[in-house]
């Protein structure tokens, strides 16, 4: 029990009619790092906003750290490190006065952590952060996350308009940090380049549902693609262990969890005359396609 | 941590706040100069004149000049907080949640006190030498209803502000015209006497409006 | 914390509605108001009037329905248009066995009006002091105020705001003398320059006593009034009227009009008066004084003899009962802050009809079931809905969850 650092059961969610999900159930243990992957509008930052207390859920039941999440104590959310989607901060402060600001909340406070990153941005300690680009945002925004020492970081949808130095910037930052003071982290992202050098476990979201819920690692392991020659018009593939099948001109894929042995099997039922048949794995990004479509 | 919770408070207002202190200054002034205007060139006992037979009291065109300040002290404040959502950053802190929304609260109470309060001190002290205590209580009473309306004002706009549905804004912004309405019915001196205290108890009272909202910006209410 | 949030709201909404709702039906459905200008006529012993009908038209008539035209009209009430009745040359030499002549008119005629608002409000207690009796013709502006203290009379030097003690002191040693015991229960004075004398101040002392106060030659002068037992002074109202035959009406504890004479005799006279809530007309010449004391219900018309006070003729004229108005069934209640009969705002809650339940409880009802279509059973909002009818019914529906 106590090293479950969230534990959500049954949640369930609709905007008016519109159903996020229901009964997403998931722990985060801790020193893990669970990502949240979905495209726009699946229901990520619906789900950052019931776990921060920001959304009171249709139904179901959350726990961080033990606490009901719709009244964290104030002592909890000082080991929470929260990061809005978009970097949002308090943009009216400079560099220097933001840290003065949060520093006075957290007892645990690292001023040289967060000035360590700041010296790395060509920023003066006087300037503004509404004046500065959005790289530079993410940064404050990171440092004064990492500066709070805390034992969770919540992070929505980090990646969001980051240019690609950046991402890869905040990643390893954010690895290291992790690993080495066994910080649990629960994170969101759309853009999953990069993602798999981060996230333990993934939890990837369509429409109204879940699609996957495992570690990443086993994920890379058993999800394949299958590529095979087709020729002239063919009958449709329907099971649901297969997701996507399509075919281009002559080419045609799909992806499953399932090892070659079914492939083929379902193709010849199916009376597909087929040829060529390959199978590869694949980095996450292209799991992650194969798992919600290219549309 | 108080400190700091005043600190950003200060950040957001200090321009706006330097702005107000230079209009009220110049209100004041203006008012005080035509008053003393008027008792250098038609002298003292005419103005005890107009006050003690016209519903007259010299300080009118300072009427609306809290309000607007307090509706303005509660934009500046609390529409940096809601656009981009960044109270959600604010109740993250880890300060007790009504505590910090009191807190914000209380900058912007104690700002609204400390103009209103200087500039009525500004005018008993210059009245208070030409005028006997009854007519400068006259003046002054007539015009507390006013500085009220600086308080509603205030506390209505910072509820607009951190109300999430626009449904309860639309309604909270009706409520608030309504209710300022009432600090301004009669420009008859002294008008408020017996009601102006349980008046500005029913206006400090609009914080629970504040807490409400903030409870449902807490619960995510969409309408 | 929601729910005192939730009250508040609701409290608020109820308060602006019963507010605002039923000013807005007024302000809808308001029609002009207008009642015939009545006097008594010295000519016909009778109340004359004069209205407008629906086409614009003039109408004189009396009460018996006499019907005058213009010229007739004139004659007959010759106190009052006695510069029409000149000009024309019509004008008789005497009236009532007495000669007449414009300037005895003129001298002899006043009017004057008292309403609520000119009593309920609030006054600093400061009152100027005029010279009686100027060296030159004309009233010369004051420049001095006095307050009241349990001690005695203070006064103040208004141009340099300082006290003078020794006024202080010569006003209250001779009142005490006079056996004023202070302070100061009420006071009415005109201290303007704009009339044609003056007579300072009539009060009262803390025990209810009369007095006469005013200045004449940088002197106190003060004159105790012997009031009989019937006159218990409520209100007081200093007249200065050109013809000084009176000093000022009193307007007693039993709700009548008794009227202090320059002589210092009290009338007491049959008309009935409550000046917290009613207004007071009285246009006076030689012969009569037409008093009209009106409130929201009716009119009610005294003609007084001038010479000895006496009721000699009285009419009522009720205003027509809109009691029929749809704002019965709709309102519960109505609450206002302001009033035509005082110079306060607070909140006054009137107008409590049951007639308005019907609509509440079907309002309720309504509300009922739309919530139990959502499978919610909400007693308490239909119990206010009841009560309150449309003031809660309003924030609620609008509130209400769209689903």
């Amino acid at each position: 029990m106590t090293d479950k650092v969230i534990e959500c059961k049954n949640l369930t969610h609709y905007y008016g009619k519109r159903k996020i999900y229901e009964d997403l159930s998931f722990d985060v243990p801790k020193g893990r790092i669970l990502g949240l992957l979905g495209k726009n509008g699946t229901g990520k930052t619906t789900t950052i906003n019931i776990l921060m207390g920001y959304l009171k859920p249709r139904a179901g039941q959350c726990e961080i750290f033990g606490e009901d999440i719709q009244h964290i104590s104030p002592a909890t959310r000082a080991r929470i490190a929260l990061l809005l989607e978009g970097h949002i901060q308090y943009a009216f402060m400079t560099i220097e006065k933001i840290e003065k600001y949060y520093s006075a909340f957290y007892p645990k406070w690292n001023r040289d952590a967060y000035y360590e990153l700041m010296n790395k941005l060509k920023v003066a300690p006087h300037q503004k952060i509404a004046n500065m680009s959005c790289g530079q945002r993410s940064q404050v925004a990171l440092g004064l996350i990492l500066a709070q020492n805390a034992d969770l970081l919540v992070l929505d949808d980090f990646s969001l308009g980051l240019d690609p130095g950046y991402r890869r910037l905040f990643i390893e930052y954010l690895h290291e940090y992790a690993k080495a003071e066994t910080k649990t982290i629960f994170l969101t992202s759309h853009i999953i380049q990069d993602m798999e050098r981060l996230v333990d476990d993934c939890i990837i979201m369509d429409y109204g549902r879940i699609l996957v819920q495992q570690p990443v690692a086993q994920l890379m392991s058993t999800f394949r693609r299958y590529t095979y020659r087709v020729e002239g018009e063919q009958p449709a593939l329907s099971s649901d262990k297969i997701y996507h099948p399509s075919v281009i001109r002559d080419c045609a894929e799909l992806y499953s969890f399932e090892n070659r042995g079914y492939v083929e099997r379902l193709l010849q039922e199916a009376g597909i005359g087929y040829s060529d048949l390959r199978e590869e794995t694949m980095n996450l990004e292209d799991i992650f396609i194969g798992l919600t479509g290219k549309y | 941590m108080n400190k700091a919770i005043f600190f950003k408070e200060w950040i957001k207002t200090r321009w706006y706040l330097l702005a107000a202190l230079v209009v009220f200054v110049s209100y004041t002034l203006y008012l005080v100069l035509r008053v003393g205007n008027a008792i250098e060139f038609k002298g003292a006992a005419h103005l005890w004149a107009v006050l003690l037979t016209r519903d007259a009291v010299f300080i009118e065109p300072v009427q609306y000049l809290p309000m607007v300040f307090g509706l303005l002290l509660g934009v500046v404040q609390f529409v940096p907080e809601v656009v981009q959502k960044r109270l959600k950053l604010t109740l993250h802190l880890p300060y007790p949640q009504p505590g910090m929304v009191l807190m914000m609260m209380l900058y912007g109470l104690g700002a609204l006190t400390v103009l209103s309060l200087a500039q009525l001190v500004a005018f008993w002290g210059f009245l208070q030498h030409y005028m006997a205590a009854e007519l400068t209580a006259h003046i002054l009473l007539t015009a507390l209803p006013w500085y009220a309306a600086g308080y509603a004002a205030y506390l209505l706009t910072y509820a607009v502000c951190v109300e999430p549905s626009w449904r309860m804004r639309s309604l909270l912004i009706l409520m608030g015209i309504g209710l300022l309405r009432v600090h301004f019915l009669l420009d008859v001196p002294q008008s408020y006497n017996s009601f102006i205290g349980s008046l500005f108890v029913f206006d400090l009272a609009a914080l629970l409006l504040v807490l409400r909202s903030m409870v449902r910006f807490k619960e995510g209410c969409q309408d | 914390m929601k729910l005192f949030g939730k009250i508040y709201f609701y409290a608020a909404a109820v308060v602006l509605l019963a507010w605002l709702l039923p000013w807005l039906y007024a302000l809808c459905t308001a029609e002009p108001k207008s009642t015939p200008f009545t006097l008594y006529s010295c000519v016909v012993d009778d109340f004359a009037s004069l209205t407008v009908d629906d086409d614009g038209r003039i109408i004189y008539f009396d009460r018996k329905g006499h019907h005058y035209n213009d010229a007739q009209f004139d004659s007959i009430l010759p106190m009052f248009y006695y510069r029409q009745l000149l000009s024309e040359g019509r004008m008789p030499d005497t009236l009532r066995g007495v000669a007449i002549d414009a300037d005895k008119i003129q001298h002899n005629n006043f009017n004057v009006r008292l309403s609520p608002l000119d009593i309920n409000k609030t006054l600093p207690k400061l009152y100027m002091m005029l010279e009686s009796m100027p060296k030159r013709v004309d009233l010369e502006e004051p420049v001095e105020a006095f307050r009241s203290t349990a001690e005695g009379l203070e006064f103040i030097d208004m141009e340099s705001n300082t006290l003078n003690a020794a006024r202080s002191r010569e006003f209250t040693d001779v009142m005490k003398r006079k056996g004023f015991v202070f302070p100061i229960g009420r006071i009415h004075g005109n201290p303007t320059t704009m009339k044609g004398y003056d007579e300072g101040y009539v009060m009262t002392d803390s025990h209810g006593a009369l007095f006469h106060v005013k200045q004449i030659s940088g002197k106190p002068y003060v004159r105790a009034v012997s009031l009989p037992d019937s006159v218990k002074v409520e209100q007081l109202m200093i007249t200065e009227f050109p013809n000084r035959r009176t000093l000022a009406y009193i307007f007693t504890a039993d709700n009548r009009l008794a009227i202090l004479d320059a002589d210092y005799n009290v009338h007491k006279t049959g008309v009935s008066f409550n000046p917290y809530r009613q207004s007071l007309t009285i246009v006076g010449d030689m012969f009569h004084y037409t008093v009209k004391v009106a409130d929201e219900k009716e009119e009610h018309y005294y003609a007084l003899d001038a010479s000895t006070y006496a009721t000699v003729d009285q009419m009522v004229n009720r205003y027509a009962d809109d009691s029929a108005s749809w704002s019965e069934y709709v309102f519960p209640f109505k609450v206002a802050f302001t009033s035509y009969n005082d110079g306060w705002v607070y909140p006054r809650v009137s107008d409590f009809s049951a007639k308005a339940l019907p609509l509440g409880l079907l309002l309720a009802a309504l509300l009922f079931f739309l919530d139990r279509r959502q499978g919610k059973k909400k007693y308490l909002e239909t119990l206010f809905v009841l009560l309150l009818g449309i003031y809660i019914f309003i924030p609620l529906v609008l509130i209400k969850k769209r689903n």
